[in-house]
């Protein structure tokens, strides 16, 4: 399928969900790396805003057939994103290279199309003035500007450390699009105590996510909708792979989009 | 138009528009879409350092930027081989909980009246001494901090100034510390979890929330390749609900609260089971309970628990533990099938296995070993003062532990409070239990403090990771090591300690570690654990172990969620989000269960009812979740909080005051009872 775009580099995750204890590190991790500003009550889940969330999920059945698996919703940064076309102000784009969907709140002008048209609920609007009460400013990261009310925001996959992981390369004399794995990490993915988010280059063949993409184990979400995702999921147990998408009873996970659309003619 | 009317008309139109809301809402939508407003804090930009530490919070190895002066953010220290730079969602919390409203910022000394007010701190240290002094030989310290060093200063002060009443908060180690004496253990008990190949893991959340947690972690990564490979550990989670352990678990065995020993003891009853190993104790507990009818009594299947006995004996080195949530001690005898188990298997003192951490004697001449205060329990202590059994101290010196919110009423700590004269709570932030002492001081953060953490509970060798300032303590707070020593000073007493990175010095020769080395690299120090003969496990103890009580009809499950604090910290700023709608909503704290559960008790999803225990009534939400056992309610603890700041305050109600405490027979342990019902709202 054509991209938006096609990108040298095209930076993914590979989030193994048979890892993840759903612990809430890499979420806690991300609000203080991207300056997300707390909320004093977030039980009212359409008003609290998380750039990455940890959903709790069931295989449907009842007790004790029961099973429960955790799964970490960053922005998948998708290859085809719906929520750029709708923009009406170009405030979201995808247009650099490490294929990043970029949000820029300056020019947000709050509209919510973008978040209507993402089919992964990964965007939040700002309800809230943000707010650092007492001293609580003082732990701002200088990393990444502070956003108002009335502005939509996402996940950046910590777009600032690939900033600065380019400057270095460019720096050191290196070649900013060849970064090594560990020069450009996420804050979730170092945060996670049990290694479950796994983050690369997926067109680098010497980043691991490379390799695991192409697991029999991997599948995205909502994948056929075409938006072509660049973070993939690891799950060994079928029940997790088929959650991940509209299956119907009888068809099997794990089948490229296009096998499907050619065994439909 | 004339003059006089276009006066009028102009006149008339200024004050329309001004009175009217028009304009102004224009120009709160003109600075609100343009983006031009002041109150979006300016970031600020100075000069990055990365300072290497421990969060004193739940003892991860921390790499913590600093920049211009100001803590950003704690995150894992990958060079650490212990955590392997992994990060807890409480540890990630550090930086905020530093500069939350919570802190105490100055000394406060309550007045007749109730009220607080603000005293300076040459005020508060003419206090101090003043009471300590007075109070010789009748002082009592309890601490909330089980792995600090910094235990032989506040130990030896307690003991110089005449009393032994030196308490750590009520938990799970002070159980399985009792078991393992009890059975023969010498040191401190470990749990070699690196190298096990097959976890049986009962009610301890061990990859969440109980033990070391960022180092157990960092084995499960390395045992389950995420390349899809073979992994290299197993793990059973037995337990009332499939929590985050449970998620991972290659099999979770459904356990009601209440019955872990039954469970155990149907372990023990079908290893026994064509076993050559003949003991009197075994055999004796064994024939208790047969597997079928422990897994009846349990909920479990006779299946599930054969299955779980067959991953033991074929596994090559087993590894079998029990552990609650915070505070929720089960009482020693969990923790003595438990080390039984392990005897069966032959897993005591090898690789993988129970192993015993020898006894690292006290730094400081007067200090008393941790085993020992160990054996202290304080809610005994609370429930004897209260009721007049034991004279009360004439002053309590609380070290940032938190009991009037975490205790059960059953543990009477208002009523032991009330009969205390004096009550001095050092704080970083301002909680439950700060709002019931006589003087509150402001004590340093973790991030602001030398201290350290040594061997802490769940350990499987010794090991040891020093706590070092990244800032000075702000607002008016002190280290109150320096501080017990500068008061110790003031008394005449001698500690044979100058400061406190004297004492952790102490601590590094101690190991033959270097000093300095450590401090600089923020590594964690371990110990290999040598092939020990002792020490002799005997299951005697056993023989005069009652028979377990049998299940509540109905069981209350009380669980922590990681990210959301410690009765201590109150609730971070961050972690509100990573509070789920399965666990608060709508202000209520929710209950979890079955569907089954939930229509014999003629509730349904997302309605009103009360958990009701012998402590009252607790509103709360049902909600369904078939991850849970029958007849069981989970609800998550750390919620209801009224100190702290706004991040705290108006969740739901605090669980762990509905919650039952009984003595164990025999070792007079706590025991949390999951005896509950839940009823229409
Ligand atoms: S930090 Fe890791 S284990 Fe914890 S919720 Fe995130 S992905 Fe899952
Ligand atoms: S996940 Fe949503 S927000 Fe992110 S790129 Fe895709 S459509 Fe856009």
């Amino acid at each position: 399928m054509a991209h938006f775009k096609d990108f040298t580099v095209r930076y993914g995750m590979v989030i193994d969900l048979d890892k993840c204890t759903g612990c809430g590190a890499c979420m806690m991790s991300c609000q203080a790396e991207n300056n997300v500003a707390p909320q004093e009550d977030a039980s009212n889940k359409l008003r609290a805003l998380n750039w990455l969330k940890v959903y709790r999920l069931s295989n449907g059945k009842e007790y004790p057939e029961h099973e429960t698996v955790f799964l970490p919703r960053p922005c998948m940064q998708c290859g085809n994103p719906s929520c750029v076309t709708v923009c009406p102000v170009v405030a979201t784009d995808k247009n650099e290279e490490g294929g990043i969907v970029s949000q820029v709140t300056p020019r947000c002008i709050g509209c919510r199309y973008c978040m209507a048209s993402c089919p992964y609920h990964a965007r939040y609007f700002n309800w809230f003035d943000p707010y650092w009460p007492g001293d609580l400013k003082e732990a701002l990261s200088p990393d990444v500007s502070t956003r108002p009310r009335g502005v939509v925001e996402k996940c950046s996959f910590c777009h600032h450390r690939f900033m600065k992981a380019k400057d270095k390369a460019i720096a050191n004399g290196e070649d900013p699009l060849m970064l090594p794995e560990e020069a450009y990490q996420t804050a979730c993915t170092e945060a996670c105590p049990n290694g479950a988010i796994v983050f690369g280059d997926l067109n680098n063949p010497e980043h691991r996510v490379y390799e695991l993409k192409q697991s029999p184990y991997a599948f995205r979400l909502l994948e056929r909708l075409g938006t072509d995702p660049q973070v993939y999921y690891l799950s060994k147990r079928e029940w997790v792979r088929r959650l991940g998408d509209n299956y119907l009873e009888q068809e099997e996970t794990g089948k490229p989009l296009q096998t499907l659309l050619n065994n439909s003619h | 138009m004339q003059r006089r009317g276009f006066l009028k008309f102009a006149l008339g139109g200024t004050v329309g528009l001004v009175a009217s809301p028009a304009i102004w809402t224009t120009l709160y939508d003109l600075a609100y879409w343009t983006q031009n407003w002041g109150w979006i804090p300016r970031l600020q930009n100075g000069e990055d350092q990365s300072v290497a530490t421990v969060s004193k919070l739940d003892g991860t190895p921390l790499k913590v930027r600093v920049n211009g002066g100001r803590v950003i953010r704690a995150s894992g220290n990958k060079e650490n081989e212990f955590s392997k730079g992994g990060l807890t969602p409480l540890a990630a919390s550090e930086a905020q909980l530093l500069y939350c409203e919570s802190r105490v910022k100055r000394p406060l000394k309550r007045g007749p009246d109730g009220g607080y007010a603000y005293i300076d701190w040459s005020e508060a240290e003419r206090i101090l001494k003043e009471k300590t002094k007075d109070a010789q030989g009748s002082l009592a310290f309890l601490t909330a901090d089980a792995s600090s060093s910094l235990n032989d200063v506040y130990s030896a002060f307690t003991a110089e100034n005449g009393s032994q009443d030196f308490f750590f908060m009520p938990s799970d180690e002070q159980a399985a510390n009792h078991a393992w004496r009890a059975m023969g253990g010498m040191g401190k008990i470990g749990y070699d979890i690196a190298n096990s190949d097959c976890i049986l893991s009962v009610g301890a959340n061990f990859l969440d929330s109980w033990g070391t947690v960022a180092h157990n972690r960092a084995v499960f990564d390395e045992t389950h390749p995420t390349d899809g490979s073979e992994a290299g550990q197993a793990i059973y989670y037995a337990g009332a609900m499939q929590n985050n352990t449970a998620a991972v678990a290659d099999a979770w065995i459904p356990v009601k609260p209440g019955t872990e020993e039954i469970f155990l003891l149907g372990i023990l009853g079908e290893l026994a089971k064509n076993s050559l190993l003949v003991d009197p104790a075994i055999s004796g507990l064994s024939a208790q309970y047969s597997p079928e009818a422990a897994a009846k009594a349990c909920g479990c299947t006779a299946k599930q628990l054969e299955n779980v006995v067959s991953a033991l004996k074929n596994a090559s080195r087993p590894l079998v533990f029990a552990g609650t949530a915070e505070g929720q001690s089960l009482g020693s005898g969990v923790h003595m099938l438990a080390i039984a188990i392990n005897y069966m298997l032959g897993r005591i003192n090898q690789d993988g296995g129970l192993v015993n951490l020898p006894e690292q004697a006290p730094l400081l001449p007067s200090a008393q070993s941790t085993a020992d205060i160990l054996e202290r329990n304080f809610i005994a202590f609370c429930r004897q003062v209260a009721d007049g059994s034991l004279a009360a101290p004439k002053l309590l010196f609380i070290n940032d532990a938190n009991p009037v919110y975490a205790l059960s009423p059953n543990a009477k700590v208002q009523e032991c409070f009330a009969k205390i004269a004096y009550k001095i709570c050092f704080a970083a932030h301002w909680s439950e239990t700060c709002a019931e002492c006589d003087l509150v001081l402001p004590i340093a953060h973790g991030l602001e403090r030398f201290d350290d953490v040594f061997t802490p509970y769940g350990s499987g060798s010794i090991n040891w990771t020093l706590a070092k300032p990244v800032t000075e303590p702000h607002y008016q707070a002190r280290p109150l090591g320096e501080l017990i020593i500068a008061l110790a000073d003031e008394l005449g007493l001698d500690l044979g300690v100058s400061d406190i990175p004297s004492l952790l010095e102490m601590r590094a020769n101690a190991l033959g570690a270097d000093f300095q080395e450590y401090l600089e690299s923020g590594a964690t120090y371990q110990e290999a654990n040598s092939a020990f003969t002792l020490p002799v496990i005997s299951l005697m103890p056993l023989l005069t172990k009652k028979a377990p009580a049998k299940a509540p009809e109905f069981a209350l499950h009380v669980y922590t969620n990681a990210a959301a604090g410690n009765p201590s910290t109150g609730i971070p700023p961050y972690a509100n989000r990573a509070i789920a709608d399965y666990q608060l909503q709508e202000g209520l704290c929710v209950a979890q269960m079955n569907k089954a559960t939930a229509e014999k008790l003629g509730l349904a999803d997302k309605t009103k009812a009360f958990v009701e225990t012998q402590n009252g009534r607790m509103p709360v939400l049902v909600k369904l979740y078939e991850g849970i056992m029958p007849d069981t309610a989970a609800v998550m603890a750390g919620l209801g909080h009224t100190e702290f700041d706004r991040f705290s305050v108006n969740k739901g109600n605090n669980i762990l005051q509905y919650t039952q405490i009984d003595m164990e027979a025999g070792s007079d342990l706590p025991v949390w009872s999951g005896a509950a019902k839940v009823v229409k709202g």
